[in-house]
């Protein structure tokens, strides 16, 4: 096993501990704090390496999503949205692509492409993943108000943790 | 075919795409259709497990609050048993003590998973068919009622918390006698909506909301919580009631669990009569 994958693989873990053993745990009671779900894990999906294939990352999202489902008793909502973020991540790194090309042997990290770059590239990922995620959950738009104020809570925690996380483990 | 596989190179992540997001919402669907999928409950081992530790370690930050909580309804208890009241009138009508003088007993269990911010919420308590807990009981608190349990395991059930869609209580304004139907309409986890209180009814800004004991899942006179507001909508018969909870779903420790040992015999004597 090559390390690139044991990384991955400690990774894996590691996210799926931190979100359910920790962050799944803080749940505000007080008036609008159920909007605010602090979610972590999508930086899973927005680092992983160029070059895993993109069915690679699909599939990789999607066994995150379901084994986090269980979790969540919620089978099918975090996979459905995993997927579609790794499903649309070559999309949205051709989007905010930097002036040097992708080097296939790196990931989309803050000491590869600067604080700027990942600023921009996690903030689009997780507001994807957000509102897919929260659209799943209600399984209809009716209630399409509630969905964007969660998104919009949601996004401001999650955030700033995801940056945080890049900052204190800073891998290549 | 060459060119087939050439397609499937080309773009199979698309068809991976769409074949796992249809897994996927097939998986949703199927959980909001029915739970009976063993996946879809937390009370399966492996996860039950883990919550059990990650519930032990935070049950220490929590000690001094259980232990008041504990003393409280301890000091309640006691005043029951020791100052309650005589009753001299005899009742011939009390169906209730005909072959057994115990209507309620009550399994304490430990809530070891719960959620308060979905649009259908779930509780995972310790507890299970090997304590004698079975699917439709009603679960309480000492400030107010929890849910109803929903799926059971030996060692573990999930409840569906009062904070789930399709939770509905039977509910009595306190020392007025109208009842309705108490239901959570999704937003604030602090409140609850009682419908089916006719408009002729005289209510206030305050009147306690009791469980009627009309079902079987709830012992009568067992406090839910307070009107906030209520308001008649044009065209509507009956009130729009907001009702304050009494007790704190967010913040539940320990739960007791409602067997109703006559339960057999009411929900009998109910079905028999109910073509006529």
């Amino acid at each position: 096993m090559n390390s690139i994958t044991s990384k991955i693989i400690f990774r894996f873990a590691l996210l799926m501990l931190l979100q359910v053993a920790v962050f799944k745990q803080f749940t505000p009671s007080w008036g609008y704090g159920v909007y605010f779900h602090t979610l972590i894990y999508p930086i899973f999906i927005i680092i992983l390496p160029f070059r895993l294939s993109k069915i690679n990352v699909i599939l990789l999202g999607f066994l995150f999503g379901i084994i986090l489902d269980m979790f969540y008793s919620s089978p099918g909502v975090h996979a459905s949205a995993c997927v579609f973020t790794a499903f649309i991540r070559p999309t949205v790194l051709a989007m905010v692509k930097p002036q040097a090309e992708y080097d296939i042997l790196h990931s989309p990290t803050i000491s590869q492409y600067g604080f700027v770059w990942f600023a921009a590239y996690s903030a689009i990922m997780l507001f994807v993943h957000l509102l897919f995620y929260f659209s799943v959950e209600a399984f209809t738009f009716v209630y399409i108000g509630q969905i964007l104020l969660k998104t919009f809570a949601s996004f401001i925690v999650s955030y700033f943790l995801i940056i945080l996380f890049q900052f204190i483990t800073n891998p290549k | 075919m060459r060119n087939l596989i050439l397609l499937f190179v080309k773009y199979g992540n698309i068809f991976l795409f769409i074949f796992l997001e249809l897994i996927c919402l097939a998986l949703v669907a199927r959980y909001n259709a029915d739970q009976h999928e063993i996946f879809v409950n937390s009370a399966n081992i492996f996860s039950g497990k883990l919550y059990g530790s990650v519930d032990g370690l935070k049950q220490y930050f929590k000690l001094s609050a259980v232990s008041d909580s504990l003393a409280k309804e301890n000091a309640r208890l006691r005043k029951i048993l020791y100052n309650s009241d005589i009753d001299k009138i005899a009742r011939r009508d009390s169906m209730l003590d005909l072959d057994s003088s115990l209507q309620y007993s009550y399994i304490t269990a430990k809530v070891i998973n719960n959620s308060i911010n979905l649009n259908n919420n779930k509780i995972t308590i310790d507890k299970g068919a090997n304590s004698g807990i079975k699917k439709r009981m009603g679960v309480i608190n000492a400030d107010g009622a929890v849910g109803i349990i929903k799926e059971v395991n030996d060692n573990f059930a999930v409840i569906l918390s009062i904070l789930h869609r399709s939770v509905k209580i039977s509910a009595a304004v306190k020392s007025k006698g109208y009842f309705g139907s108490l239901q959570w309409t999704g937003n604030d986890p602090t409140e609850l909506e009682l419908e089916d209180i006719s408009r002729h009814a005289d209510i206030s800004i305050g009147d306690t909301i009791v469980t009627s004991g009309y079902s079987v899942k709830f012992p009568p006179n067992h406090t839910l919580g307070i009107i906030d507001t209520f308001w008649l909508e044009s065209g509507n018969d009956s009130y729009a009631i907001k009702v304050k909870l009494n007790n704190d779903i967010s913040n539940l420790q320990y739960v007791y669990v409602v067997d109703n040992l006559l339960a057999e015999k009411q929900s009998q004597i109910e079905e028999a009569t109910i073509n006529e």
